[in-house]
């Protein structure tokens, strides 16, 4: 492939949920792209800022995911500024981060991951929603939810502030200590929370794995894809959602590399194609080799599955259970079925939920001391958290006042990006024959990008509902044969 | 009866481009209004709306919004039962009918008339960029709609126009449109 790309604005495929299938002669799928809309100017707008001010401004770019942009921006004032928070300010950020983990895991399972697993991929399309969910459930479960979550924004915005955009984690600590009061809410609230969690994998255990026809779903050959996967761990080499080394496992488990976050230029490289705005990430040191799994293949994911299979066991007990019965149910690491990230998400709610407990309980949570003050000349900072949906880094390089001259951001989505469209052209060349298009595609490709969850720009998405799915199928001279649209 | 019944929330992000819609109408509301009516803004989306609204008796939403139908800067005006619950791939999708969905099924107080002011965009994905001048102009419009939709006392939300799934027609810019552009 040429090295010079030819962006065209004009062919580019633009908008929310916008699905182009480009068929062969034979009316078969020669290629089906996903466009996944992404927030543009990033960089440029940063330039010229104070290095200190990215927290506020980062957090506020997302309205789902604030509190990882926050937490990942504070880390790389940290780096920045070459500045290590006393251990108390690290631990009372990554409680306010296993909160948020938990309020977040907690929505996507029931609204979001729900209408394909509770109520079933089979269900009829009107079924197929949070109400769906509910009448399956019971109403009860869905006022517990409801309430869980009031409760973990309440300790959020407890330690941090403000929930929708946090505004305490400040270079070298925090803005200020728990009291006793706060960690007596935190205790209550990792407790709820656990009792939670339990209750979900329950549920999952009771109307998931006890049906076959939903277990052949998720390891249906259409949802597999043997690619490498990255996430965070601790000096265990067990998953850790607020610091640690980036791990990297082969579509064998086998491990492929273990590197601190500041030398991910070395391990990350960004492709490009002329059809999307969207940097498609992969393994520098095995290469870009296109659209393709395998171990010859660049191409990795992110996010819960990714997290489980990048890393060898759970910090917490109940959780560590979990991890087990999942490899030892779904035949071994690591596991290639995208579905199954629905499942490795609740067994991080439990992790979340027991580590708000743990952090909670520990006495020194309580130290008044929270904030090492920076004084090194500020030069170039990287910060990384596991955002519920995958590995976030933020990376920061200032003049000697600290005023940004390079930002560069890489989101969940983007690390996932080659693999959401591997699933989208799977699920596109199994669906589609001699230019006939079974009616499961769209529910087909649908669950597939459920389960990771990509990120989108997040501007106007409560207006006019829920964004469409359109599919449009082109011949091969590029014209448009048909539109297929879901607007509910 | 709360203290202010009345919420108008104006959500969005003024951070990129025409989705500060919402601010920016906020900020030439906010000296307007009486004492019974709420103002919030917002940038959150989907299902935490619902912990915006619940509690309050009737609201009013603004938003920036890209039909792709109607010029940048066209007002429309429509109810949430307008709008249609679907099943959202993504949170970044879920929408006020869900909100509106969940909260009526679980038994939450959530406002018994909603009335939603949108403002076609031209660009929401550019980070840093202001408004865009369709948009700016649509503005002493849309804050002179929402401020007769409160009415002279503030309290009572008029009564809605007849929505009547008509097709789009007239130009940008002033002209309020009741209900969505319905493309084929």
């Amino acid at each position: 492939m040429s090295r010079t790309v030819v962006i065209d604005p004009i062919t580019r495929l633009e908008g929310h949920g916008k699905i182009a299938v480009f068929l062969n002669e034979q009316g078969n799928v020669d290629r089906a792209y996903f466009q996944v809309p992404e927030l543009r100017g990033f960089e440029k707008f940063a330039v010229g800022r104070p290095a200190e001010d990215m927290p506020q401004i980062t957090s506020r770019i997302c309205g789902v995911c604030p509190t990882a942009h926050h937490m990942a921006s504070t880390k790389a004032l940290d780096a920045l500024y070459q500045v290590e928070p006393p251990s108390a300010a690290k631990k009372i950020r990554e409680l306010v981060y296993a909160t948020f983990f938990v309020e977040d895991h907690a929505l996507h399972f029931y609204f979001l991951g729900g209408p394909d697993f509770v109520v079933g991929p089979q269900a009829p399309k009107g079924e197929r929603n949070i109400l769906g969910v509910l009448g399956k459930v019971g109403l009860e479960v869905g006022k517990e939810v409801i309430g869980l979550r009031r409760e973990m924004r309440e300790l959020i915005t407890r330690a941090a502030g403000k929930v929708i955009h946090p505004v305490f984690g400040l270079p070298g600590g925090i803005a200020k200590p728990l009291t006793q009061e706060d960690v007596e809410a935190f205790r209550k609230g990792a407790a709820h929370a656990v009792e939670f969690a339990k209750f979900s994998l329950k549920v999952f255990a009771d109307v998931v794995l006890a049906n076959q026809a939903y277990v052949d779903w998720i390891t249906s050959d259409i949802y597999t894809h043997k690619t490498y996967y990255m996430g965070l761990v601790d000096e265990q080499k067990r998953v850790n959602f607020y610091d640690g080394k980036l791990r990297v496992v082969d579509p064998a488990g086998r491990e492929a590399a273990l590197f601190p976050v500041s030398e991910y230029l070395d391990y990350i490289g960004e492709h490009v194609e002329p059809w999307s705005y969207i940097k498609f990430c992969y393994l520098k040191k095995v290469g870009w080799k296109g659209f393709v799994d395998g171990t010859d293949s660049g191409v990795y994911s992110v996010a819960p599955l990714a997290r489980l299979n990048a890393a060898e066991g759970m910090a917490t007990p109940a959780a560590q259970e979990e991890y087990e019965r999942f490899y030892a149910t779904l035949g071994g690491k690591p596991v290639h079925f995208t579905l199954a990230n629905h499942w490795a998400r609740l067994i991080e709610l439990l992790y979340a939920a027991e580590r708000m407990a743990e952090l909670a309980a520990d006495p020194e949570i309580l130290d008044p001391h929270v904030r090492t003050l920076p004084s090194a000349i500020p030069a170039e900072g990287v910060g990384v958290v596991e955002a519920p949906r995958g590995t976030l880094i933020h990376h920061y390089r200032t003049d000697e006042r600290g005023i940004i001259t390079a930002a560069n951001l890489i989101v969940a989505t983007q690390n996932n990006a080659a693999r959401i469209a591997m699933s989208v052209d799977k699920a596109a060349k199994g669906l589609i024959k001699n230019g006939e298009v079974s009616d499961g595609l769209l529910n087909m490709v649908e669950m597939a990008f459920r389960a990771y969850d990509p990120c989108h720009g997040c501007a106007t998405h409560a207006l006019p509902g829920s964004m469409p799915l359109i599919v449009r199928l082109y011949n091969p001279q590029g014209q448009l044969l048909r539109e297929i649209r879901r607007d509910g | 009866m709360a203290e202010k019944p009345v919420l108008v929330l104006a959500l969005g992000n003024d951070l990129i481009a025409d989705d500060g819609l919402g601010p920016a109408a906020a900020a030439l509301l906010a000296p307007h209004l009486s004492p019974q009516v709420e103002l919030k803004t917002s940038a959150a989306a989907g299902m935490e709306l619902l912990e915006e609204l619940v509690g309050f008796e009737a609201a009013i939403i603004i938003d920036a919004v890209k039909t792709g139908a109607a010029p940048a800067g066209t007002i429309f005006r429509y109810r949430l039962e307008d709008l249609s619950p679907v099943a959202a791939p993504s949170a970044h999708w879920a929408g006020l009918p869900e909100a509106q969905a969940v909260a009526h099924h679980l038994g939450l107080p959530f406002p018994r008339e909603v009335v939603i002011f949108a403002v076609e965009a031209q660009d929401l994905t550019t980070i840093g960029h202001p408004l865009s001048p369709p948009v700016q102009q649509s503005l002493p419009a849309l804050v002179k709609q929402v401020l007769r939709e409160l009415g002279s006392s503030g309290v009572r939300l008029g009564p809605s126009a007849k929505s009547d799934g008509s097709r789009l027609c007239g130009s940008a810019g002033g002209e309020v449109f009741n209900g969505f552009p319905r493309r084929a």
